[in-house]
């Protein structure tokens, strides 16, 4: 194959992949769900979701996609699409409002109560000490420009370094907060806890769908877990939980 | 004679003893790798062996990663440490022990295994550990999977029940597990115990039940199906090897050794086939079964954008995971909104019950008088039919909104009923969200990026950056340089100190400072440390180095000067700024034989 004929097939692909990437409209899919969902065709909508999310994901379309599972009876996705929502959109009071729901639904056989409360998500956090130190590190560039207003600049730098500090100690806290709190949710009602990670190993208890749970290690297909009601921790199967991503 | 020679010999003997000393020193002190089984003889199938592997003064070592033996399953077991001392040596040894239990009869092969301890990479040897058959778990009990029929329809639930048959139960259990591809697991109920006469011997019987339900079509197999439990054992200690293993005697009341034992059974081979395309309705989305459809409305009398709740009871048997209601058509004239649904089953498998929809309609226009649903459209596999199952048609009164003409009312839209129904926060989910919003990908947050803490420590790093490179202009450049300036700065002084003894008109403090400008000048001419300068320096030693002969000749003139005022008093102050005038003068050229 010459170099003109490698030429004309890498153009010719390219368009190709231009095309598809025009031609695809997610709005255009997400509505189609939607409205799948909207006439109870639950196992139609889940599945367009989930063909929207491989494109990437959002909170309306975690939301909603919890709210398929939910109606269709799966409580474990339902709350882990939630708390997926939740921590895209932190503050959204209607997916709080949803997550309480489907924790509500569960609560009885040991999941979590209520709602995640209105905060940042971690990159939020995490803006607001860089944003803060630039800010100090200008005032700081300004009065040497302009040495008239130094003193005044100077006061202006100090204040958004302190800022930055304490700002600081905040993104500690919330990023400590955040690994601590159960990255994991029950999606199968069969989910055995057992004592190592085999198939064969012995089963400590059966886990309630949507149970959710913290994660302490990862060995191949299996995660170290630790229910935080019952504090016990033992092995699950990955196939049997979903993992919400730290956000 | 004899007394040199024997202490030569002692002296010999005591280097041997302390060359040998240092070659077990040596060797103590040599890193080894060993991996070994702690019964080399083999094992039985199922049973399991200790693979130690034994780390010789390496310190702390890990426990390495074992690769994928295959034919058997190996587990870390825990570590332990042993020290011995031989010839007054010591030797410490690191053991990481791993239970490995082949599945099949045969030979077992551990590989050479290649760790790295302080940066050496040590080797075991391979090992082989032969593996006895197993006992003939036939002989304590079968497992059987039992299905109701050979064929059956995408979509349609059966019962399957899967059947434990045994002469002796087993210490412990867990629920046997399916495997299945193309069906998916329902509800599942058991163990039902009892007992059973097979081929004149009284069997025990367990039996678990669960429904599946097939979701392609083809020729599928369900199964094998498993049931993994543990028996308890005569110990080991009184057998006579794990090869001969006559275990059928060997059930103890209590004590012994356990042996996990799994129990499988033979596949089911299913044809699977699709609903017949002849004869389909329109409607038919996928039920399969016999069902029934009854229908409720509260209100039934409403103004239009008022919500209706509406009850639609779906009873019969068959397949309810997936039944969902049929879709209004797009001119009913109601608007729809996500509802709840719930199941309640009247078997154990959930093959039968009822399953209730709960709906919210919301009528757009004044002209409707019924709510009618679609029929629901289901395959009967017992009758091989399609079959309608049709909800009674309830009459509806919708009157137009008393609200829409009074300011602060109802919108337009929620006239026309887009606005949705009030929500209530405590047992309503919120509405479905509309717009879908940029799509993202997960990505770790940009706390454990690198270039964040850079972001972080980009701008206090410039300011220091600029800070230190300021200091380092202004900084002298050395410390000669650095006594120079010194020294410049302290003519500087005395020539201010002698311009204000001229304006004062003190004489001898001015010529004193002068004098003083002037020695210090020409100590930096002659590299010298100034103060001690007579006036003879000016022939030896300015003259030779390029100093004028009219500026010679100001010079001893200012030194002269600077003797006799000392003794003459009563200089007017206009001369002292003259002679002030002279001083800066000569000061400026004596400066410029600095460069030469």
């Amino acid at each position: 194959m010459t170099l003109q004929t490698w030429r004309i097939w890498v153009r010719f692909l390219m368009a190709v992949g231009l095309f598809h990437r025009l031609a695809a409209d997610p709005q255009a899919d997400f509505d189609q769900a939607n409205r799948a969902l909207a006439q109870s065709k639950y196992s139609d909508a889940i599945e367009q979701y989930h063909r929207l999310l491989r494109q990437g994901t959002s909170p309306a379309l975690e939301n909603n996609l919890g709210l398929a599972y939910y109606q269709s009876g799966q409580m474990g996705q339902a709350i882990a699409h939630f708390r997926r929502a939740d921590r895209l959109a932190p503050r959204d009071a209607e997916i709080q409002a949803n997550l309480r729901l489907a924790r509500g639904k569960i609560s009885k056989s040991g999941g979590i109560e209520g709602g995640e409360g209105p905060t940042l998500t971690l990159n939020e956090w995490a803006f607001l000490p860089l944003g803060a130190v630039w800010l100090a590190g200008g005032f700081w560039g300004l009065s040497r420009l302009n040495p008239r207003a130094a003193s005044v600049l100077h006061g202006y730098a100090w204040g958004a370094g302190l800022l930055a500090l304490g700002l600081g100690g905040f993104v500690a806290r919330a990023a400590i907060l955040r690994y601590q709190e159960p990255d994991l949710v029950v999606v199968r009602p069969d989910a055995a806890l057992r004592q190592s990670p085999f198939p064969e190993a012995k089963s400590i208890i059966n886990l309630p769908e949507g149970i959710e749970l913290h994660v302490e290690d990862v060995r191949s297909d299996w995660f170290l877990v630790r229910d935080l009601n019952s504090n016990r921790t033992g092995w699950l199967r990955q196939d049997m939980v979903e993992r919400i991503p730290v956000r | 004679m004899v007394i040199p020679s024997m202490t030569s010999r002692c002296l010999r003997l005591r280097h041997a003893c302390f060359l040998v000393l240092c070659w077990f020193q040596m060797a103590g002190w040599a890193q080894s790798f060993t991996a070994q089984f702690e019964s080399p003889d083999g094992v039985a199938a199922g049973d399991s062996a200790v693979l130690q592997l034994i780390f010789s003064d390496c310190g702390q070592v890990s426990p390495p990663t074992l690769p994928p033996i295959e034919n058997a399953i190996t587990q870390y077991a825990g570590q332990s440490q042993s020290i011995s001392i031989i010839n007054g040596v010591q030797s410490t040894s690191i053991i990481h022990r791993y239970t490995v239990t082949p599945k099949v009869q045969g030979t077992v092969v551990i590989p050479a295994l290649t760790v790295t301890v302080d940066n050496q990479k040590l080797t075991s040897r391979p090992l082989t550990l032969k593996v006895g058959q197993g006992f003939d778990s036939s002989q304590i009990g079968t497992l059987s999977l039992e299905v109701p029929k050979s064929e059956l329809y995408v979509g349609e639930t059966i019962p399957v029940t899967v059947r434990f048959q045994f002469r002796h139960a087993p210490a412990r259990q867990e629920p046997p597990s399916i495997k299945m591809d193309g069906f998916l697991r329902g509800r599942q109920s058991g163990p039902e115990g009892g007992s059973e006469t097979i081929a004149g011997e009284p069997m025990s019987v367990a039996r678990w039940n669960m429904a599946i339900t097939a979701v392609k079509s083809g020729d599928l197999d369900l199964g094998p199906a498993e049931f993994p439990t543990i028996y308890t054992f005569q110990s080991r200690r009184r057998r006579s090897g794990p090869f001969d293993d006559p275990l059928f005697n060997q059930f103890f009341g209590g004590g012994g050794e356990q042996r996990q034992i799994n129990f499988q059974s033979a596949p089911a081979h299913l044809h699977v086939i699709l609903p017949p395309s002849k004869g389909r309705p329109p409607q038919f989305a996928g039920a399969v079964g016999r069902f029934r459809m009854e229908i409720s409305a509260s209100p039934t009398n409403v103004s239009v954008g008022d919500p209706i709740t509406v009850k639609v009871r779906i009873t019969g048997r068959g397949s309810f995971d997936g039944l969902s209601l049929p879709p209004l058509p797009g001119d009913s004239g109601f608007q729809t909104y996500p509802g709840t649904n719930m199941f309640e089953a009247s078997d154990v498998l959930g093959l039968e019950g009822v399953k209730t929809f709960e709906e919210v309609l919301v009528p757009e226009r004044t002209n409707l008088k019924e709510l009618s649903l679609p029929p629901l459209a289901y395959w009967d596999p017992s009758s091989r039919q399609y079959g309608l199952a049709e909800a009674r048609t309830l009459p509806l009164t919708v009157r137009a909104n008393p609200n829409a003409a009074i300011p602060g009312g109802p919108s337009p839209a929620a006239l026309s009923g887009t606005n949705p129904p009030p929500v209530n926060p405590n047992t309503d989910l919120r509405p479905l969200k509309p717009d879908l919003g940029p799509l993202v990908a997960w990505s770790p947050p940009i706390l454990t990026h690198a270039w964040y803490y850079g972001g972080l420590a980009l701008p206090p790093t410039a300011a220091v950056l600029v800070l230190a490179v300021g200091w380092w202009q202004r900084r002298p450049r050395d410390r000669s340089s650095e006594l120079l300036s010194g020294r410049r700065a302290s003519i500087d002084t005395a020539l201010a100190e002698m311009d204000r003894s001229a304006t004062d008109g003190r004489t001898i403090d001015f010529y004193e400072a002068g004098h003083r400008a002037l020695q210090e000048q020409i100590g930096l001419v002659l590299g010298q440390s100034g103060g001690a300068f007579t006036e003879d320096v000016i022939d030896s030693a300015l003259i030779p180095r390029g100093l004028d002969g009219e500026a010679a000749a100001q010079l001893h003139v200012l030194f002269h000067a600077a003797s006799m005022a000392r003794f003459a008093g009563g200089v007017s102050v206009g001369d002292l700024r003259r002679m002030a005038g002279e001083h800066r003068r000569m000061i400026s050229t004596l400066r410029t034989l600095e460069k030469k």
